[in-house]
This record gives C-alpha cells, structure tokens and sequence, in this order.
C-alpha cells in the first residue's frame, strides 16, 4: 500500500504593526509580527503542525526578520 | 557563455528503459510484466524529456541569432571570456558592466538603465514562495522580473554576490 505523506507550509499573521521601511527591499509597508508554521499531512490531511519561525515579515519582499519567544510574545501584546 | 545547449538527460532515460526490457526478456516470466512498465515509464519520460529539450534548444537558438544580429551576444561573450563581465552559472545570470542577461531556456537582456530596484524576494506575483527565492527586478517602466530562482533551503553564495553586482552598477549608473 502506497502512503501519500509530505509536509505544507503556510504563514499566519499576527498583527499588523504600523508602517515600516523594509531594509531588504526599500518599501514602505506595513510591518507585519508573522508566524510560519509547517504541517505534517497524511493523504493530504494534516495530522500535526508546528511553528518554523516567528518574525517581523515585509509582505512585498517575504524577507523575515526572526524574532525570539518574549520578543514575539511583547509586540503580540504592545 | 550565453549559448544553446542541447540536454543529454533524454538518452540515459532512453538507455535505462532498453535496459528493463533487455532484463525483461532475459529474466522472463513473473518479473517480466514489472520490467516491461518501467521501460516504457523510461522510453516514454525519455521520449517527452528528448521533445521539450529539443523545442527549447531551437526556441534559444532563435532568440541567440536575433539578439546577436548587432553583435550583441558576441560582445557579451567576449566580456565573459575577457573578464569584464561575471557569469553566474548556478543562477544562469550574466552581469555585463550594462546589462543583465537571464541565460535560462527562455532568455532575455535588462539594461541596468531601466532598473529601479533590486532586492531578494520570498514573494513572487504576491503569492508568498516556501520553495523559492528570487532576484527580484523592479523596472521603471512599472514592470516586475524574477531571475536568478534558487532553492530557499540551498541559496548558493553566488546569489547574494548577484544581487550585490547588479546594486554595484546600478549605484554607478548613479540611479540608485
Ligand atoms: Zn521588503
């Protein structure tokens, strides 16, 4: 029996904190406190996920800027 | 070198396939049926594989003697050989002192004049990429290209020099 597993992506957004000036691409926009979490799929199904990274993403660039737990957790609550 | 170049991967598809049927016919009876479907899975993927390659090395031929009819190509060459200019080869891109060349199966030549903004992108036509990253080219005519596209897991060091390169020249230019 073929068993169909992989893995999948997907980037929940936080918070929206105000303008900013992206250093990668130059841009004003919007800082963006992001989570990237990675799910494990079974026949497409996902069983379990967890968190890759958490940070500051530039939504015209993608570029993260990685932050630590109590800094994540901070901006989350300022 | 901006050339056309023909894909040999269509003949170890090929050779592979004649292999399982040779193994086939020889071991015979049960394992012969497995053998015979990944034979013709190889002679057909090969078949398809050696069609694409050979579409594509006549669709670059064409574009490389329209681009050379002023001597384009020849130059860019001649600067590659020289010196003057970086060919990146894990990113398929050519950095001339003024023009950027995207030597992929579909090419194309940007002046660094009519650039705007360079930078890496995780982003491509808005969609957020997992896989890939991009040398994005923001063109001040409003246009948006994507070259250089490399594995997020595996960014070779040329990238990073790429993006470095092209900002260089556009600094030069003093548009930047
Ligand atoms: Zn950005």
């Amino acid at each position: 029996m073929v068993i169909v597993y992989g893995t999948r992506n997907n980037i929940k957004i936080k918070k929206n904190l105000g303008v900013n000036i992206c250093p990668n691409c130059g841009m004003t926009t919007e800082k963006v406190l992001a989570a990237e979490k990675q799910q494990f799929t079974l026949f497409y199904i996902p069983i379990f996920s967890h968190t890759l990274r958490k940070g500051l993403i530039c939504p015209n660039c993608g570029m993260y800027k990685t932050l630590t737990n109590a800094e994540f957790k901070e901006m989350s609550m300022n | 070198m901006i050339t056309a170049k023909k894909s040999k991967a269509w003949i170890v598809l090929i050779v592979l396939g004649v292999f399982f049927l040779l193994l086939g016919i020889l071991v015979g009876d049960e394992a012969l049926g497995v053998m015979m479907v990944l034979a013709i899975v190889c002679l057909v993927i090969g078949l398809i594989v050696m069609a694409v390659s050979s579409k594509n090395y006549k669709k670059k031929s064409a574009w490389i003697a329209e681009a050379n009819a002023d001597g384009t190509i020849d130059r860019i060459n001649n600067s590659i050989s020289n010196g003057s200019a970086t060919y990146f080869k894990s990113l398929k891109l050519a950095l001339t002192s003024t023009e950027l060349v995207e030597n992929s199966n579909t090419p194309f030549i940007i002046k660094y004049e009519d650039i705007a903004n360079v930078y890496r992108s995780n982003i491509r036509e808005g969609k957020y990429d997992y896989t890939y990253q991009y040398i994005r080219i923001d063109l001040k005519n409003g246009q948006t290209v994507y070259v250089a596209t490399v594995t997020r897991a595996r960014v070779p060091a040329e990238f990073g020099n790429a993006i470095g390169t092209i900002k260089s020249h556009l600094n030069a230019e003093g548009g930047f």
